[in-house]
């Protein structure tokens, strides 16, 4: 049953999984069709970390046969995916993203790895990302074991990070969906930047067991899907309880979009300042256009400032102590030189040094951003709704860290929501990006964050904004 | 030539700390190894030695130097904003996440 993949290869996973039960291919048809083109356009973006071809057409096979029989496992059997390389996967190495780590491998899979085995999906490679997460703060998009990932729009700019590789692999139409990590950032800005959809889950929601550790207390891993919906049906696989990840919070989450709220009912917070002074002035109209498509959906909206703490020199502090605990054997012997970032290998080594005194100061503000957030969310309103990025994504030369020369733009009259990305991962608040429209050709993205553990909430207004428009159906045409 | 006794006197300690001196040359003394010499080359030896083991590594390159500056620098940045943020004794570091 041969098929024209061109178009499935940008098809949502429900959709894929409908032609599957009708069998309009086979698993193993669409496997290897994913698999050629994730080999092939992998390297091109330095997207890909590692194939895992045999394995999938194995597993391919296995669904195949499932499916003969009508042994349906739900709506992600038979959809190929990939993982960020930090996810431990038996037998295949898991580099990490960092040169020291090249020739790692783990002799089991990480739990939400074998979750996704379980219901038939198919992991078809490991995706590249910053090297170690990015947690020693790098300056340049190069600083991967694969290179700066390039972004399926513009191979002149950057993919975003530190999840580069899933977010280009799903931009790119190279796998169905992939799974991120982000410690402050790291899913919801590649999604933004590449023009998927990414969801930030609650602190705990889902196992980490199996994944690189950079930062005990703010790890999350979510998926990187074409829709809202997509993240819906993948969230529910991967979340809940597990006993070997001690930050677990014991919770499961259930995908059930027949129970969402009428938008009548749901008070969205926003601040005017974000998408009139702290938006890129190229991106303010279409920012603007997005503002208007959630206003006209029946939402109530409400003007709003994030609680006043110093969000980013928190999770700095936070991000320092922990991870140079964590890879404090590394950053004491030679091999941190072979890194490919000399700024992330410096703040590595400072990290070393971190008093014990600011990571509790640190960790004690964190009690009153809980605190606060609990009152902003229980008293105020149901959810934000925030730029996800700024800006457009920059260009792979350019330093990440300001340090370009760029001209400083005017102060912006109030605080707003700026800030929210560190400030939702400090307090364990679920997020979703959502493509939003395009600025020069290149893709950007608003965010819903709402309270921990209602992901349907946000995954409900994701999929409404869907709905209304076609943003998150664009393809790019990729270079040779 | 011996020197005369009257300009003999009015010569440098260190012309006269050998006999002769006059007879081997004009540098003579800048050659000779005196015992004093010889201590003073062994306590500036060691004095040497222990000032290179003291000094730190010499940076690789001068833009290490600088990433390290700027991730100092960073670091101090955040501990100062953090320690402007009034914390009553009360308040506990985050122990649970269980929002």
């Amino acid at each position: 049953m041969a098929s024209d993949f061109s178009k499935i290869f940008f098809s949502s996973l429900t959709e894929i999984n409908a032609s599957l039960r009708k069998r309009e291919y086979s698993a193993v048809e669409l496997t290897k069709a994913f698999c050629d083109r994730l080999e092939e356009y992998g390297p091109k973006y330095n997207a890909l970390s590692h194939s895992m071809r045999k394995q999938a057409i194995k597993k391919a096979k296995d669904v195949d046969d499932d499916l003969k029989i009508d042994r349906t496992r739900g709506p992600l059997q038979g959809i190929p995916f990939g993982v960020k390389d930090l996810l431990a996967v038996k037998g295949h190495p898991t580099t990490w993203g960092a040169k020291p780590y090249a020739n790692q491998v783990f002799d089991y899979d990480a739990n939400i790895v074998k979750k996704l085995n379980k219901v038939g999906a198919i992991l078809i490679g490991k995706l590249s990302m910053v090297e170690l997460a990015g947690g020693g703060g790098y300056r340049f998009a190069s600083a991967s074991l694969t290179g700066p990932g390039l972004n399926p729009w513009d191979k002149s700019r950057w993919s975003g990070g530190s999840s580069s590789g899933p977010g280009v692999a799903v931009g790119a139409g190279l796998c169905t969906f992939a799974l991120g990590s982000e410690t402050s950032g790291s899913i919801i800005t590649p999604s933004a930047y590449c023009g998927v959809t990414g969801l930030r889950p609650t602190y705990g929601l889902v196992s980490r067991q199996g994944a690189m550790a950079l930062s005990w207390t703010l790890d999350k891993l979510g998926p990187i899907c074409r829709t809202a919906e997509d993240c819906g049906h993948v969230l529910q696989v991967i979340a809940g309880a597990d006993a070997d990840d001690p930050g677990s919070a014991g919770k499961s989450f259930f995908y059930t979009p027949q129970f969402a709220r009428k938008p009548q009912d749901v008070t969205i917070g926003y601040a005017p300042v974000d998408f009139e002074e702290y938006a890129e002035p190229a991106t303010r109209a279409a920012f603007k256009a997005a503002l208007d498509v959630v206003k006209s959906q029946g939402y109530k909206f409400k003007e709003v400032e994030l609680p006043d703490f110093p969000y980013g020199a928190m999770t700095s502090t936070i991000i320092a102590a922990e991870s140079a605990s964590i890879f404090e054997d590394l950053i004491k012997s030679d091999k941190i030189d072979e890194m490919a970032d000399k700024r992330q290998i410096a703040g590595f080594k400072t990290a070393v040094d971190t008093p014990a005194i600011e990571y509790l100061r640190a960790m004690r503000v964190r009690t009153l951003v809980q605190n606060a957030f609990h009152d902003f969310f229980y008293h105020n309103v149901d959810m934000v709704l925030v730029p996800s990025r700024t800006t457009v994504a920059s260009k792979i030369t350019d330093p990440l860290d300001g340090s370009g020369g760029a001209a400083q733009a005017p102060r912006p009259r109030s605080r707003g929501l700026s800030g929210i990305i560190p400030a939702g991962n400090l307090a364990g608040l679920p997020a979703i990006s959502a493509p939003c429209g395009f600025v020069d050709g290149l893709p950007i993205g608003i965010s819903f964050v709402t309270k921990p553990f209602f992901e349907n909430q946000i995954i409900a207004a994701g999929k409404l904004f869907q709905s209304a428009t076609d943003w998150h159906k664009r393809t790019p045409k990729l270079e040779g | 030539m011996p020197i005369p006794r009257r300009q003999y006197l009015h010569l440098a300690p260190t012309e006269v700390s050998t006999s002769r001196a006059w007879e081997r040359g004009p540098h003579y003394n800048e050659r000779m190894v005196t015992r004093r010499k010889l201590a003073l080359l062994a306590t500036a030896g060691i004095a040497a030695k222990v000032a290179l083991a003291q000094a730190p590594p010499a940076p690789a390159r001068a833009e290490s130097d600088a990433d390290f500056e700027s991730a100092r620098q960073q670091a101090r940045n955040n501990f100062q904003a953090i320690a402007r943020v009034k914390l009553p004794m009360t308040v506990e570091p985050v122990t649970t996440f269980k929002a």
